[in-house]
């Protein structure tokens, strides 16, 4: 994909790191779920993110490879009100790499956009329980358009 | 043009026709003879004129300035779905950035428009939901004493409804009330899944008028082309093919009647002589220049790319502009405010899946009630959610956390929501226009348009209303949050109403018939035509519009005045 868009996609190790801790900032270990860093954000997911989205490289780069992240709740407070689509950048790269992660998939119960085979569209599925009673009580209380002015006149 | 390989509508191209489409692209360099009829843009409405001249043995030329897709290149079945979706298939040209795109000037304009720039148009990035537009739309004036009637009725333009259905294989239900008897949808509805049928339960203990919604999406195998499998991917391109295009369900048929479709080809203005047409200079991918010449030209560029064909076509008998002797050319655009309301259930109705498409639509609040405190009203369609980062992230109605509770509010989201989209009509407006602005231009030199667009006052009071209204109907069917975006940017798909249809030269820019009043031999058929936007997605109507003016120009063709 990256020759769709020109751009080699590159981000040094600081921005890698800085990466990976606001990612376990926004995304942190809570509720049964693991930690955006632990699932790479930084590292191996960062690169399944830019090899389809070279074009965040440059503004991750720019935002991040000399970020001081002493207070990094105020960092990216700072970020999105001065500069929104590095901000952006961030925040879709961390949730991104942390949701296109297989172990993640398995841990909210998404198993991909699955193509359902054509032949369960039968009848069952297409007419489901109800539809055509409740279709037919829409009918029942008749037509809800506005008949327009005699049409000869115009056509 | 087909690249890396010859698969085409997901099989080998016949050697015949791979033959005939390199003959084609040769044939683009070395030969400008004049064709019958010229078409500027291979979308919906170029597709269906294409395949309809052609097909009646007329000779056809398109200029294309994108390429042709195969659908191995959508992302749909590749996790980077949604990413990709956010940039290189985002429907805006600004931010997906691609060659084949043209820069917009958007800085005056509340909504960015969207489109696609290739074989089959915006239809590759398009939803699919192909309702017709309602008998009231036709006149507005008469009937609400605001903006326009049009220069025909709904009785009149049903018949092209009937048969542009056929033709793109629409799936729907037979019987709705909020349209008067005819035929209806050739193939049985998509199905509406588990949170559709709630909402459908709750619109009938509200009394409330539901249906499921018409989709140019096969629930059927139909004329060769696979069924929809639910993948929820339609906005990203469609890698069944179940979805209508017309680089499926048109070109094919109009170049085997001959017609030439060239792509990378942008064309710079058309150009006139003694007050005829005579074809159009384009640029190819390199720059270089051409001229093609034609007996008639039909503009289908989209509301925006018309309009800015016409008023770069200025020459001393045209200063403002081709065909603009309403001064209307650029004026009147429309583009359908829209607002989302989104009710979060307690159980998991997997709605990261589904077409997407609509499964279910009202017009319970579609026409005017005065007590409300303003004219006509909106279409509700229903949708599905999307995937876990379009979840995730702080976008449309959602509200965004970080931190411990992140999980938890994913939770309750992710695959557990169900969202009404509102269009609400958009009163024409002479101040909301495409302008050419004065430095941007494409990469091969042609000025770019500028986009100016307010939304009005009673488009916001509109979409209160039916914000209001559209929770009520998430309340009742359960929903134990609802979320709502009132006004989306990235919502401008219905590019509508540049080039008015009318009787009156002075205040339309085309006929009744599509054709320019000021230049005989010059027609428009996409969504600049129209003269109000209804509120109902529009491309339906800019299909039947097509077909029924090519029909009428091929059988008046004899009387037809042409250059010499």
């Amino acid at each position: 994909m990256s020759d769709a868009i020109g751009i080699r996609p590159s981000v040094g190790e600081n921005t890698r790191r800085a990466l990976e801790t606001i990612g376990d900032h926004l995304i942190p270990e809570a509720h049964g779920m693991p930690s955006a860093g632990t699932m790479g954000v930084g590292t191996t997911q960062l690169d399944v993110v830019l090899a389809s989205r070279p074009d965040l490289a440059p503004l991750l780069e720019g935002a991040l490879a000399d970020a001081k992240l002493d207070d990094i709740g105020d960092f990216v407070r700072r970020l999105e009100a001065e500069d929104p689509e590095a901000h952006g950048a961030v925040t879709l790269a961390i949730v991104a790499g942390y949701y296109m992660h297989p172990e993640v998939h398995e841990l909210i119960g998404y198993p991909g956009q699955v193509p359902k085979d054509a032949q369960r569209l039968g009848e069952r599925e297409i007419y489901q329980e109800g539809l055509m009673d409740l279709a037919a009580k829409v009918i029942e209380r008749g037509p809800v358009y506005r008949p327009t002015p005699n049409p000869d006149e115009t056509s | 043009m087909l690249r890396g390989g010859e698969l085409y509508m997901g099989k080998r191209l016949p050697s015949v026709a791979l033959a005939r489409r390199r003959r084609q692209e040769s044939h683009v360099a070395t030969k400008q003879d004049r064709a019958d009829v010229l078409i500027v843009g291979a979308g919906a409405s170029g597709g269906i004129a294409a395949r309809y001249l052609a097909e009646a043995g007329l000779s056809v030329v398109c200029l294309e300035q994108g390429r042709w897709h195969d659908r191995s290149e959508f992302r749909g079945t590749s996790p980077d779905w949604e990413i990709t979706g956010r940039k290189q298939w985002f429907p805006n040209p600004t931010i997906r950035g691609l060659a084949q795109d043209y820069p917009l000037n958007e800085d005056e304009t509340d909504i960015a428009p969207l489109m696609f720039n290739g074989v089959g148009g915006s239809l590759i990035l398009y939803a699919g939901v192909w309702p017709r537009m309602l008998p009231s739309d036709f006149k507005v004036r008469t009937l609400d004493g605001v903006a326009d009637d049009w220069p025909l009725t709904y009785e009149e333009l049903q018949p092209y409804y009937e048969r542009t259905e056929a033709q793109v294989g629409v799936s729907g239900l037979e019987g709705d009330p909020a349209y008067p008897p005819g035929a209806g949808p050739p193939l049985p509805p998509l199905p509406l899944g588990t949170g559709a049928m709630k909402i459908a339960r709750a619109h009938d203990r509200l009394g409330w008028h539901w249906w499921p919604e018409p989709n140019a999406i096969l629930s059927r195998p139909y004329q060769g082309r696979r069924p929809c499998v639910q993948s929820g991917t339609c906005q990203q391109g469609c890698n069944e093919g179940a979805k209508a295009t017309t680089d499926l369900t048109h070109w094919p048929m109009a170049i085997d009647h001959g017609a030439r479709l060239i792509t990378g080809a942008r064309v710079r203005r058309v150009v006139t002589e003694n007050g005829l047409a005579t074809g159009a200079e384009w640029l190819d991918e390199d720059g270089n220049e051409h001229f093609q010449s034609a007996s008639v030209v039909v503009l289908a560029a989209n509301s925006i790319g018309t309009a800015r064909i016409l008023l770069n076509s200025t020459t001393s008998a045209w200063p403002d502009g081709l065909a603009n002797s309403s001064g209307l050319v650029g004026r009147r655009l429309m583009m359908h405010p829209f607002a989302s309301v989104t009710g979060l259930f307690d159980e998991n109705l997997e709605s990261w899946q589904g077409q997407f498409g609509c499964s279910i639509e009202s017009f319970e609040f579609y026409e005017t009630d005065e007590s409300r405190g303003f004219v006509r009203g909106a279409k509700w369609g229903l949708a599905p959610t999307g995937g876990p980062i379009n979840m995730a992230l702080p976008a449309r109605a959602g509200e965004s956390e970080w931190g411990p509770d992140h999980h938890l509010l994913f939770r309750e989201r992710f695959g557990r929501g169900q969202s009404w989209g509102l269009f609400g009509e958009d009163l024409p407006n002479e101040d909301n226009r495409i302008e050419i602005d004065d430095t941007l231009t494409d990469p091969v030199g042609i000025p770019a348009p500028k986009v100016i667009y307010k939304v009005g006052e009673n488009s916001r009071k509109l979409l209160d209303f039916h914000i209001e209204k559209a929770s009520e109907s998430m309340i009742e069917a359960g929903a134990h949050k609802v979320e709502t975006d009132s006004l989306m940017r990235y919502s401008g798909w219905h590019l509508l109403g540049t080039a008015r249809m009318g009787d009156d030269p002075a205040t339309s820019v085309v006929d009744r018939w599509g054709r320019s009043h000021d230049i005989p031999n010059l027609y428009a058929v996409d969504g600049s035509v129209f003269v109000t936007s209804s509120g109902t997605n529009p491309t339906s109507t800019i299909a039947a519009l097509a077909l029924r003016t090519v029909e009428h120009m091929v059988e008046e063709r004899y009387s037809q005045e042409v250059p010499v």
